[in-house]
This record gives structure tokens, C-alpha cells and sequence, in this order.
């Protein structure tokens, strides 16, 4: 992890801001995993190069904060429709939160397309664009990856993504906060 | 760029290489959010924030147990200057993006101080819509 502070302050801006407006949910089953909304999703984009490996676009207005976070594995989710980024621990695995990324589930097969390909051997590259103010279709990629190798695999619910125990504390934690149920994902579909 | 098929997560699309990302501004999404709300501040640190980023040995910036908003702000602000002084077109122009370090944070709170919170009401809270009149 960063040992830069202000990246940390920005995250919590960002993501506090994004509860607050409706736009991140927490998750009822597993607290640590976050859910961005359609729209906020839509900020990002994601894609193959020649070679085949698969990346995750990430606007310049979001860094450097955005990958000041140990990004160790991510997931996709083909049920529910997500791409996970998981910032773990990088001695222990324990996670510390997940991005949930809403990415149509076909569209989850540029990761990694199913039936076809072993999502064991793919990973995940991130590369920063940058967006034209005069015309939104007019974005300019970054050459270099800004991370990769980023591990993949698939997964079939949020709890899968710790351990069962350790989102029984999470959801402990959220209810001592005393944060608004609206907050929270409805129990129907997750 | 032509070397990659790029395509929006979700949303509608024309055709796979002509794609608009939702643009993100910084300033209207993260700075202009008006009040924070405590039970979700201290949900995101029990929850996380205090195992992801635990503060320093020396030389910490801040500590989550006594952080208040108007820190945060006055901290995001100003990362939000200086990132945008250093990193603006960076992409576009080939240049790598820059980090953005604490000392240059503490340094501008030294000469311009911490914003209070009648100051961030001020510079951040976005006004109120106006209901038109019939």
C-alpha cells in the first residue's frame, strides 16, 4: 500500500461521496464490497490489445489516487454482472474492499470470454485515457500499463470474495455504524 | 489506440470503436458534495479504510480517528490543484502522471491554512436549483 496519505483521503472523499449520492451501495451479504452504479461505471472502459490480454480503462480524472490501492486479484461476476477489484492484504489475501464495476454480463467476455477461454490464465492490465472535453468519443491512451498482471478468476456471489467469517464481522461493523439501511444493497438479487 | 478494442461497460454503443465514456469531473462528484455524512464516514473506515490505509510511523498527514470533514476537504482540495497543475494532459501529451506528494500538501496548509467549514460552504457546496416560476 501507498505509503502516501493524501491518496487515502481522496479514496474516502470519493467513496463517501458516491454512498452518500447514490451512486456506490454497499453490499448487505459482504459489507467490503462496494457496487458503483450503471452510471458511474460508465466511466471507465474496458478492452483487448493485439496480444489478446484484456484491460481495464481508467479516466486521468481519477488518478493517481485510483490505483494508489493494492489491486491484487480481480473477479468477474457473470451472475450478478460485475467486475471485482479487490484491494487485499498482499501478505495475508485478507480482503479490504472491493470495487464492483457493473459491466453487462456479456459484455464481462472481454476478460474473459466463456467456454473458451481459462480465466486462470488471464490478467489484467489497467491502462489511464484521457478524454477530449469537445468531443466525449475522442479518448487518448496512455502506451504504458499503469498496472499489470492483475490476477483473474470467476465468482458466483459477493460472498465468495472473502471469507464467510469475515463478512459476518463486516456486517457487524456496518451495523454498529448506524449507517441508513438505503445505503445498502436490497436483499433481492444479491 | 488502434492497437485495442475498447468498449463502455455499460450503456449504449454505436459501433465497438466508437465509444463515449461518462466523463468524471472531479470537482462536481468529490469536492462539491456538500455535507458529509458521519455514519458513512465512520462505516468506511471501520469497514476498511483504517486496515487499507493504516497511518505511518512518521510524518503522518492525518489520523482516521480524528479526522474531520473540513481536513478532508481542505487535503482533497488541494490534492485536487496540485494534481491538476502537474497531471493535466499528461495522457495525451505522452507524459507519465506524476504523484501527488503529502510534503507539497503540508506545505500549501502551512501558508494558506486549513479551510474552515463556512469557507468549504462557500467554495464547494454546489447552490440549490432554483424552481422555475410558472
Amino acid at each position: 500500500m501507498s505509503n502516501v496519505q493524501n491518496y487515502a483521503l481522496v479514496w474516502f472523499v470519493f467513496l463517501s461521496r458516491g454512498i452518500q449520492n447514490g451512486e456506490i451501495k454497499i453490499d448487505k451479504k459482504n459489507p467490503k464490497v462496494l457496487l458503483l452504479s450503471s452510471s458511474l461505471s460508465g466511466i471507465f472502459l474496458c478492452g483487448r490489445e493485439t496480444s489478446g490480454e484484456p484491460f481495464l480503462g481508467v479516466p486521468d480524472t481519477i488518478m493517481p489516487f485510483f490505483t494508489e490501492v493494492d489491486w491484487v486479484e480481480a473477479s468477474i461476476c457473470r451472475e450478478l454482472g460485475y467486475l471485482f477489484l479487490e484491494a487485499r492484504d498482499p501478505k495475508t489475501q485478507l480482503l479490504h474492499m472491493a470495487l464492483g464495476i457493473k459491466i453487462r454480463t456479456s459484455r464481462l467476455n472481454v476478460f474473459c470470454i466463456k467456454g473458451k477461454e481459462n480465466v486462470d490464465d488471464m490478467r489484467l492490465n489497467m491502462k489511464v485515457f484521457e478524454q477530449s472535453k469537445e468531443d466525449l468519443k475522442n479518448v487518448s491512451f496512455s502506451d504504458e500499463h499503469e498496472l499489470m498482471g492483475i490476477m483473474l478468476k470467476e465468482v458466483e456471489s459477493t460472498i465468495e470474495l472473502g471469507s464467510e467469517m469475515d463478512a459476518e464481522y463486516a456486517r457487524t461493523v456496518l451495523k454498529k455504524s448506524g449507517l441508513d439501511t438505503s445505503y445498502t444493497t436490497v436483499k433481492i438479487g444479491f | 489506440m488502434e492497437n485495442m478494442l475498447i468498449i463502455k461497460p455499460s450503456g449504449v454503443q454505436d459501433t465497438k470503436l466508437e465509444v463515449a465514456p461518462v466523463p468524471f469531473n472531479f470537482e462536481r462528484s468529490v469536492l462539491s458534495g456538500g455535507a458529509m455524512e458521519p455514519s458513512v464516514m465512520k462505516a468506511l473506515v471501520n469497514l476498511c479504510f483504517s486496515e487499507m490505509f493504516p497511518p505511518p510511523k512518521s510524518n503522518a498527514l492525518f489520523d482516521w480517528k480524528d479526522i474531520m470533514p473540513h481536513h478532508l476537504i481542505t487535503y482533497v482540495s488541494m490534492y485536487n490543484t496540485l494534481n491538476q497543475s502537474m497531471n493535466t494532459s499528461a495522457t495525451s501529451k505522452g507524459r507519465p502522471i506524476l504523484p501527488v506528494q503529502d510534503s507539497r500538501l503540508v506545505e500549501r496548509v502551512s501558508v494558506s491554512g486549513m479551510l474552515s467549514p463556512k469557507d468549504i460552504e462557500r467554495n464547494f457546496v454546489r447552490p440549490a436549483m432554483n424552481t422555475p416560476s410558472v
